[in-house]
């Protein structure tokens, strides 16, 4: 199993894999028009995929290109965690509000389900 | 046609450099959008349902002609703390990335960042374990 060096947290991981299972970072190699890139892929989210499977939201911090990729078995728990709570620890709003804003936009949507018995 | 129009026909550069000032109707949500009021130039998403429409390869070039809805999937803390919404085309995958807007659905924003932390994908059993091993002492020497 051949291995390759984490360009961003220096772990060594097998380069069969497409991020490093710790920092779940990768290199950006070539972007859309073919030229060499060379930033670091920066896992900023995680999304849910149709059938619930998981997958990072990765953006280069050098060129600003977009891509998904699916969270492996073993990739670090603890690091997901962290990535996947980081929008709802920096609120653009205050929380304990959501629902009085929401009310005054005339926005749809409510948290009804959690009171509902 | 008039001047105005002309130029918004034949200048592709025409919305980088002015901001979108037409109402429409969202596709997705039938809401309707005045592009005035969202606190940036570009009124890129509906202010409802935060979907937009696929017409731009680079933002606001309008040089796309997939025209599929775009879904917003999540949302990112930029470098300056600020949220980002990354849409993903319905139609054909593209994925970009959208500053929030002061008149964005708080609701809808919220739960795209509780998505990923309700939806338990990580196995409850495995990561019980982990929290066992990582309070455990061990055995001293
Ligand atoms: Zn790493
Ligand atoms: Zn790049
Ligand atoms: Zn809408
Ligand atoms: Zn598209």
């Amino acid at each position: 199993m051949a291995m390759i060096e984490c360009e961003n947290c220096g772990t060594m991981y097998d380069e069969s894999l497409d991020h490093c299972p710790e920092c779940l970072s990768s290199v950006h190699e070539t972007n859309d028009d073919g030229e060499e890139c060379g930033g670091i892929f920066e896992p900023v989210s995680v999304w849910i995929k149709d059938k619930g499977r998981p997958e990072l939201i990765c953006r280069c911090q050098f060129c600003g290109a977009l891509k998904t990729e699916p969270i492996e078995e073993d990739d670090n728990p603890v690091t997901i965690m962290s990535i996947a709570s980081r929008p709802l620890a920096n609120p653009p709003f205050p929380v304990e509000r959501l629902q009085e804003l929401t009310d005054l936009m005339g926005g749809q949507g409510d948290m009804s389900g959690y009171y509902r018995k | 046609m008039n001047r105005e129009n002309k130029r918004r026909k034949y200048d592709k550069n025409y919305y980088k450099k002015n901001p979108c000032t037409d109402s429409f109707t969202c596709r997705n949500c039938g809401w309707p959008i005045v592009s005035a009021g969202a606190g940036s130039n570009h009124r890129n998403h509906c202010p409802n349902c935060l979907c937009s429409l696929h017409v731009d390869n680079e933002p606001g070039d309008r040089a796309s002609d997939c025209g599929g809805i775009m879904e917003p999937i999540g949302v990112w803390v930029r470098g300056d703390g600020e949220w980002a919404i990354i849409h993903r085309c319905r139609r054909c995958g593209k994925l970009s990335s959208n500053r929030i807007a002061a008149d964005d659905n708080p609701m809808k924003l919220m739960a795209l960042a509780m998505k990923p932390v309700v939806s338990d994908f990580l196995d409850r059993g495995r990561l019980k374990e982990m929290l066992s091993s990582m309070q455990s002492q061990g055995d001293l020497i």
